[in-house]
């Protein structure tokens, strides 16, 4: 009998984590995988709070009617993954088996390799801002980054660089540039892609890279400067791109040329360095709180800003998922169908969507976008110093 | 040596003693919670983080008070933290059966203060700018303030701490709870109050390292994830329990990590820690200094 | 007589709470992906938590080197089998090997080291093991991760992640089986006899230190299996599912189910990965509450749920053949 009861138990426990709701008819859902909790929620606050922004203004604006003149509403279904990849599987099956057709995040390059074999089988579009290139390796017709990859990226901040040097010396003669990144799928996927970069273009570079929650960075950076470094480029996260302006700044290396991820743009990430530390640093820059040079992004700030007022302050990733869910809501009115395989057409042949990042224009891969903004960090603001559109100068994606 | 050419050495020194500092100072928090209870507080990574949230969080950045006034009011709430703490989660845990329940129960403890935090202050990480963060310039070195105050405050804690266990009453009533809590309690010393105390002590001292750890790490849940474990490896190394031990423990793996990955890649500067800890415990599990047992 | 009987009993309870398990778990997976996913997850976590059983559960060593036992045993399959370019049931041989070494490596410090040393030994093992996975890129695919590992099958079946989930079962079952011969043998209680009593145990003539590496060998040889069905479910491995926390979630399944049974231990698996996935809809405040019902219960109810559900029963059993009177 004391048997039947632990058995009873286990009954009880797998039976209700089988319940889960149908959605309803005139009901649209949407799904985010995203860290909620742990240590990486901040940037799955950002894209929650991002995609709420976006569906309150589509549902107030009457929701999505189709030919067939069914209104739908949107709703969002949030999971937590804690930033973990093996979670994103589950919690990935989970939104599908709650009847989302489109589905957010996650968060991370790593954990979009991961869903992979995951979404060829559950055959539901994707969307996210992860930027590792191996993404595009994958060539999954599911998968789709609305951001443009470190590959794209470091073309801008390659060639950024170079010019920057040559401005002030003339020539490339004497340039050592250091790559300075982060050991994950971030900085080893850019880091890669700019010493290709930098070997095509004759420049000489130094390469070493650092834990990503690494707060100390002196000897690093003593190593860097002893290898004849003038120049730099990084890609990393929020806390060791802090470190790093300090490990810097501390070693006296000031007015150097230094170009960054779009980490740095984030106004948190600003927030925790002494505005010396960075001034005249560089970065790709999709969005910024503070520039209102662009209409839409202006707009975007406001709307956010009444919506949550400035706890916390839109950052870039905010705005990326706002574009992703406008992106899936475009899709769904061009597929003129809310069946998964019916959005992922419509999203690989969209073509001139015009978005807070830049006009989308969708290729045979998984990239969405071509455009960049490059920011200069002024008095700890950074301020956009132009846009490189690779759809235009570099002929990618239009004629996809 | 060639790979020292160019390499700013006074820099590295001065940088590798501050983060030692650092790691003693974790160390002597848990050393001290050890000797009262002979519990390994897997929490304290957690009391940290809470100190800085309070110290950056509420007081500085919520209520903009003067840094002075924010670090006596953090030290005062930690404080009551840790006799909160050792009251309901320390004290029931010390009686257990296995050790294992109680470490597991301070994991658990962690994970709720951090969640906790979470809940509370957000998820965005902040600093308080301008607090420690100039630098003083000699020659081509630069001495950050904030390793300053860490190596000053260290100095400013060992004498402290010397000063309290041997002249105060209290703190030799500690000292012989550590030694043996039933002849403590046949010789009057009120053994769950001296526990307490303690408990407190190494609060208010987890709340100080937050507060130092500040314009360092910056404030977030993680911010000391690593320096938590290395204060686990320098208290090893230098001689588990033993004060002088954790000394010399912290500052051997704060040069260390310095100078070892001019020789290994950066990468592998926490691999570095935990190595040494490793072989100390298969060669010399006592430590450098072998803590005095009565 | 009565102790055979209470074996025995310990041993239907164990098969049939398996059993139910497994029946449930068919049942479910079939119809929904998540479901199964979440089933797989509980799969591999009961082999984690059995094995752990040995060294924490009945031996009293603290080891918070799960995480990185498990890593070892994905990666060696991972490996072995993309780049090494192995036949996926022969790396399977490869990883008892691993098994072995690892238990071997993992024990010898044990018989020097006790409590909270032993456990931060295991810790520095997790991260330093966390490390290498990440920053060996040539062979590991360091953080980017290594993908497309196959899954392991046998010539002919278990080609496919749906019937993949069934091989993951037998193994559950077979090794819940070999758990069960050994907790209630005579090795079982000697694990115990050293976890409650050293001194006394090593009066009864009892080999201390060949049990414990035994007790750690036993561990990895189930760890590093849970890692192949990990990496072969998965097909796809980084370092990130492998840190201290995880090793801490193993501890916390086995405080939970109850040390030193193999009943608790499916229950304590079965709660610390299906729980939180109910308790998703608390959504911010789900995990604080997990954490908090287990310091609650590692204080109030230290020995964990099975003894206590026993101990229940057994109290309404007798109030029954009371009123029965």
């Amino acid at each position: 009998m004391k048997k039947l009861l632990a058995i009873l138990i286990s009954v009880m426990l797998l039976a209700g984590s089988c319940a889960f709701a149908e959605g309803a008819t005139g009901e649209i859902i949407f799904g985010l995988t995203a860290p909620v909790t742990g240590s990486q929620a901040a940037g799955g606050e950002q894209a929650q709070k991002g995609m709420e922004l976006a569906i309150e203004e589509v549902n107030n604006a009457g929701g999505i009617t189709l030919s067939d003149g069914t209104t739908y509403t949107i709703t969002l279904l949030v999971e937590d993954d804690q930033g973990d990849s093996t979670l994103c599987d589950t919690t990935v099956r989970r939104l599908v088996s709650n009847g989302a057709c489109v589905l957010f995040g996650p968060y991370f390059s790593g954990a979009t390799i991961a869903l992979d074999a995951t979404m060829r089988e559950l055959q539901v579009p994707i969307i996210n801002s992860a930027t590792s290139v191996q993404i595009d390796d994958l060539q999954n017709p599911w998968i789709w980054h609305n951001r443009c990859d470190d590959g794209i990226n470091v073309l801008a901040l390659g060639k950024a660089v170079i010019d920057d040097y040559v401005a002030a010396n003339g020539s490339t003669e004497g340039l050592k540039v250091g790559i300075v990144c982060c050991n994950d799928e971030t900085g080893t996927s850019a880091a890669e892609s700019y010493q290709e970069y930098f070997t095509e273009n004759g420049i000489e570079f130094y390469v070493d890279f650092h834990n990503k929650e690494d707060a100390d960075l002196t000897a690093y950076i003593q190593k860097a400067i002893a290898a004849g470094c003038n120049a730099w480029v990084s890609s990393t996260h929020d806390i060791a791109a802090v470190a790093l302006a300090k490990a810097m700044y501390e070693a006296g290396l000031r007015d150097q040329i230094v170009y960054m991820n779009p980490i740095l743009a984030q106004t948190q990430v600003l927030e925790m360095m002494e505005n010396d530390w960075v001034e005249g640093w560089g970065c790709v820059c999709d969005y910024s709180a503070t520039n209102d040079t662009n209409e839409m992004s202006k707009a975007f700030t406001e709307a956010w800003e009444a919506k949550y007022g400035n706890n916390p302050t839109p950052d870039v990733q905010g705005a990326l998922y706002y574009c992703h869910t406008m992106l899936a809501v475009e899709a769904i009115r061009n597929a003129d169908s809310i069946e998964p395989a019916a959005i992922r057409d419509a999203i690989a042949s969209i073509n001139g969507f015009e978005s807070i990042i830049g006009t989308v224009y969708a290729d045979e891969y998984t990239n969405l976008i071509y455009e960049i903004g490059i920011a200069k960090i002024q008095d700890g603001v950074p301020t956009m110093t132009g846009s490189v559109s690779l759809a235009s100068d570099y002929g990618f994606g239009e004629d996809a | 040596m060639s790979i020292l050419a160019g390499i700013n050495i006074p820099q590295l020194l001065i940088t590798g003693i501050a983060m030692g500092c650092i790691y003693f100072l974790v160390a002597t928090e848990y050393t001290l919670i050890f000797n009262a209870t002979g519990l390994v507080n897997f929490a304290h990574e957690s009391f940290i983080v809470l100190g800085a949230y309070i110290f950056a969080g509420t007081f500085e950045r919520a209520l903009g008070l003067s840094h002075w006034l924010s670090i006596v009011l953090t030290i005062v709430c930690m404080m009551a933290f840790g006799v909160l703490v050792a009251t309901i989660v320390l004290n029931p845990l010390r009686n257990l059966q296995f050790v294992t329940y109680a470490m597991f129960g301070t994991m658990m403890l962690s994970r709720i203060v951090l969640e906790i935090i979470r809940l509370t202050w957000g998820t965005l990480p902040f600093t308080v700018k301008g607090f420690l963060r100039s630098s003083v310039n000699i020659g081509s070195t630069v001495l950050s303030e904030s390793y300053l105050y860490i190596i000053g405050v260290s100095i400013i804690i060992v004498v402290a701490l010397q000063l309290f266990f041997k002249k105060t009453k209290a703190g030799k009533a500690m000292i012989c709870v550590s030694q043996n809590k039933d002849a403590a309690a046949l010789m009057g010393i009120n053994v769950k109050a001296s526990i307490n105390l303690t408990v407190a002590l190494s609060a208010a001292l987890c709340g100080v390292i937050g507060i130092l750890c500040a314009p360092l790490y910056n404030v977030n849940t993680s911010m000391v994830a690593s320096v938590a474990l290395k204060g686990f490896c320098a208290g090893v190394i230098g001689g588990f329990g033993s004060y002088p031990g954790a000394i010399i423990g912290g500052i051997l793996i704060g040069l260390v990590e310095q100078f070892g990955i001019l020789f290994l890649p950066t990468v592998y500067k926490d691999v570095l820690a935990f190595g040494l800890m490793i072989v100390f415990l298969l060669i010399r599990p006592s430590g450098i200094i072998k803590a005095k047992k009565a | 007589m009565n102790k055979n009987t209470a074996i025995r009993k310990g041993i239907i309870a164990a098969v049939a709470t398996a059993a139910g398990l497994a029946l449930l778990i068919v049942f479910f997976s079939v119809s929904n992906t998540y479901v199964q996913s979440v089933m797989n997850m509980l799969l591999y976590n009961i082999v984690l938590v059995l094995g752990l059983n040995f060294i924490t559960g009945l031996t009293g060593q603290m080891n918070l080197a799960t995480a990185g036992m498990l890593a070892l045993g994905a990666y060696t399959y991972g490996v072995l089998t993309t780049t090494g370019g192995w036949e996926p049931w022969v790396a399977l041989f490869a990883l008892f090997a691993v098994g072995l070494a690892l238990g071997r490596c993992l024990g010898f410090p044990s018989l020097r080291l006790k409590g909270f040393f032993l456990s931060l030994t295991t810790i520095g093992f997790t991260e330093i093991v966390r490390l290498l996975a990440s920053n060996l890129a040539d062979v590991t695919g360091g953080t980017m991760g290594l993908s497309n590992i196959p899954h392991l099958s046998f010539f002919f079946a278990f080609a496919d992640k749906n019937s993949y989930f069934y091989l993951n079962l037998i193994f559950t079952v077979i090794l819940t089986l070999i758990a069960i011969h050994i907790v209630y043998s005579k090795w079982g209680r000697a694990y115990k006899a050293i976890r409650d009593n050293v001194e006394a145990a090593e009066a009864d003539g009892i080999h201390i230190s060949k049990l414990k590496i035994q007790a750690f060998t036993l561990a990895s040889i189930y760890a590093v299996i849970a890692g192949c069905m990990y990496a072969g479910y998965n097909t796809y491995l980084n370092p990130t599912g492998f840190t201290i926390t995880h090793s801490q979630n193993y501890i916390a399944m086995l405080m939970l189910g109850g040390l030193g049974s193999v009943p608790g231990n499916i229950i304590g698996a079965t709660l610390v990965t299906v729980l939180p996935e109910l308790l998703r809809e608390f959504d911010d405040y789900y995990w604080l509450m997990f954490c908090t019902v287990c310091l609650v219960m590692a204080i109030f109810v230290p020995d964990g749920l099975w003894p206590l559900l026993r101990k229940l029963f057994r109290k309404l059993t007798r109030r029954d053949t009371r009123a029965l009177r």
